[in-house]
């Protein structure tokens, strides 16, 4: 069922983002043909620059789009009229949630390719290096490089980076989602309520962590005799870690949160 | 299982508003229901409940022994009120999404109605004229051999012609074990379809019965007997 | 097109005079095949099981026979088509005669209107 949701998912969602990173890579396509075109007259000169000023923008829409698509096929397809549709489906509503999860985590990537994508094509020919044959072993020097000097080899701070950045897209996700569901427990004034939700947790994960901060600088300074590769250890064994477990930790909650609404209070009307 | 939905002590309240007040009944196998009432009387509510989409706020509903979950709407058919399907979609898009998330979807069927309609697979919801779009939800509900329909109102606000070919969709296309429950507040032109009839009034059920009873045990046309039983 | 039926007696008994008229008339014909149940409920504009009803009470009175199988049919007893077509022509003129006398007209008068009024016709039709 779950994979039939998110194939469903992405056929509604691909007839917007489609198109969106086809404008994208045409106007890469455009720039980098201008960029090869020596400019004859001031015509073509301004024409040069809003063909840049239109990529570059683009650019960003298609990130601002990604997350906006996200809010608004959450709101309107579960609980706008659509919603008759899928909570009348059989399925448990964590699947619901799972499946919009999943295919927005879809699109934030593939907007990020086609971004990259398109850079690439800008780069055509211009000798900059996009693509490095060699930049898998050049990391790997450098990684290893890193643990020479600090102790613990650089893998294990990627990693925790990568981790750290998924699950904080994760956890973005899914604060949205709660705070749709939590408005929608109100009777009226839904939207609002939404957005009152999602800026009284941002409001409350802000707290959170600048308690962290400062117990942990608290912490920090009582070590302060501590070598770098100590410092190193510490952060990456025990503070990055911790940080990740509380990211997950708080993604479990807003799930569990919105699930709930879901599963006992749902009121379409 | 002869008893098919079992309402006991049902009640839902919005904040200070009751639309279910202590609502029993139950419904049979292979029976035509109408769940009577003027605008308002919770009947959407029930309908609603029934289909997985409210939860009670006291009392219990069971479908075939069971509370409203994915096992039930794997049962229901649900017809709601409105249009609940996305205007960009194709025709065909939706008869595969159908057939995807329920076995008991019949594909064929659909497209042999949908082509009696003159409706073409290919065009998009949103060309279509709010009749039609009606039309097309009632065959896709229909198009299922279910346990049990939920008809929310299905021919409220349409043409007479439009009307008796929804009610004829209806008769011809229902599994004959399964119970229709149609709700409405237009009983004269639904009567002769139904064996039994629930009324309800402000959340509260007035009447269980079956049609043979008030036209054989009373006299009365069930459309008689209602404006009697709700005279304002 | 749903059958007219009215509010103020059993729908049964009406599905089953319908059905008797159209068997009387041809459009059924002796020894047919009548449709599913719940095709000609759809048509008739009624619940299935008030068909149903209607069609096992003239199977009782042999209009109607089923096989396990095969569906239901008419009965292919021409005789019995036929004198249950002259009890309805006579339930008719009987009504008929009863209505001219409570109009106020004799049964000389009545007769007499009936065959200006058949000449008349005939008139036209030629």
């Amino acid at each position: 069922m779950l994979g039939k949701l998110i194939k469903h998912e992405i056929r509604a969602t691909a007839r917007t983002f489609l198109p969106m990173y086809g404008a994208i890579l045409v106007l890469a396509g455009i720039n980098r043909l201008l960029m090869a075109i020596e400019a004859v007259n001031s015509l073509m000169n301004i024409f040069s620059v809003l063909m840049t000023v239109l990529y570059g923008l683009f650019i960003v829409i298609a990130f601002v789009l990604t997350v906006t698509v996200m809010i608004q096929r959450f709101y309107r397809n579960l609980l706008g009229d659509e919603g008759y549709l899928m909570f009348t489906l059989p399925v448990r509503p964590w699947a619901h949630i799972v499946a919009k999860g999943i295919t927005s985590i879809i699109w934030l990537f593939l907007t990020a390719v086609a971004t990259y994508l398109s850079a690439c094509i800008l780069s055509i020919g211009t000798g900059a290096q996009m693509i490095n044959t060699g930049f898998f072993s050049d990391l790997g020097r450098a990684l290893d490089r890193f643990g020479a000097e600090y102790g613990v080899h650089g893998g294990w701070l990627m990693a925790e980076g990568i981790l750290g950045v998924l699950l904080a897209l994760v956890l973005f996700i899914l604060l949205i989602y709660a705070s749709i569901a939590i408005g929608h427990l109100f009777r009226s004034h839904r939207v609002l309520a939404s957005v009152g939700a999602y800026l009284v947790i941002s409001f409350m994960l802000q707290m959170l962590l600048a308690v962290c901060m400062i117990s942990g600088v608290e912490y920090d300074s009582t070590f302060v005799d501590w070598t770098a590769q100590q410092s190193m250890q510490f952060v990456v064994f025990f503070a990055l870690p911790v940080v990740l477990c509380v990211e997950i930790a708080l993604s479990a909650i807003f799930f569990i949160i919105t699930n709930q609404i879901f599963k006992k209070r749902l009121n379409l009307e | 299982m002869e008893t098919l939905l079992q309402c006991t002590d049902l009640s839902k309240s919005y904040g200070s508003k009751t639309a279910l007040d202590g609502v029993s009944f139950s419904l049979e196998r292979g029976r035509i229901v109408g769940l009577l009432g003027p605008n308002g009387s919770g009947k959407s509510t029930l309908i609603k409940i029934a289909a997985g989409l409210l939860t009670p706020t006291a009392g219990s509903l069971l479908v075939e022994g069971k509370k409203p979950g994915p096992a039930t709407k794997a049962l229901v058919s649900y017809l709601p009120e409105r249009t609940y399907l996305s205007a960009w979609m194709r025709i065909f898009d939706i008869v595969d999404f159908f057939a995807d998330f329920y076995q008991d979807f019949d594909k064929a069927k659909a497209f042999e109605m949908l082509d009696r309609l003159g409706i073409n697979p290919r065009d998009r919801l949103k060309t279509m004229s709010k009749g039609t779009k009606e039309k097309v939800q009632l065959i896709l509900v229909m198009s299922r051999n279910a346990q049990l329909y939920l008809l929310d109102e299905p021919i409220g606000g349409v043409d007479p012609a439009a009307r008796d070919y929804i009610l004829n969709t209806i008769i011809r296309n229902y599994n004959e074990n399964a119970t229709v429950l149609i709700s409405t507040h237009l009983i004269a032109d639904v009567e002769n379809y139904l064996d039994d009839v629930v009324f309800i009034n402000t959340g509260h059920v007035a009447l269980v019965s079956s049609v043979d009873e008030i036209r054989e045990g009373q006299g009365k046309s069930v459309d008689a007997l209602f404006r009697e039983v709700f005279k304002c | 097109m749903t059958w007219q039926l009215t509010a103020d007696r059993p729908i049964y008994l009406q599905l089953m005079e319908a059905i008797k008229l159209q068997i009387v008339s041809g459009a059924y014909q002796a020894g047919e095949r009548l449709p599913p149940v719940r095709d000609i409920a759809a048509q008739a504009g009624v619940n299935p099981n008030t068909m149903q009803k209607a069609l096992s009470e003239l199977e009782r009175d042999g209009l109607v026979y089923s096989q396990r199988t095969a569906g239901r049919f008419i009965t292919e007893d021409e005789n019995m088509i036929v004198k249950m077509r002259n009890e309805l022509a006579q339930d008719r003129i009987q009504a008929f005669f009863e209505g001219m006398s409570r109009l106020g007209f004799t049964r000389e008068e009545t007769m007499e209107m009936l065959n200006r009024a058949a000449q008349e016709q005939q008139q036209k039709g030629d």
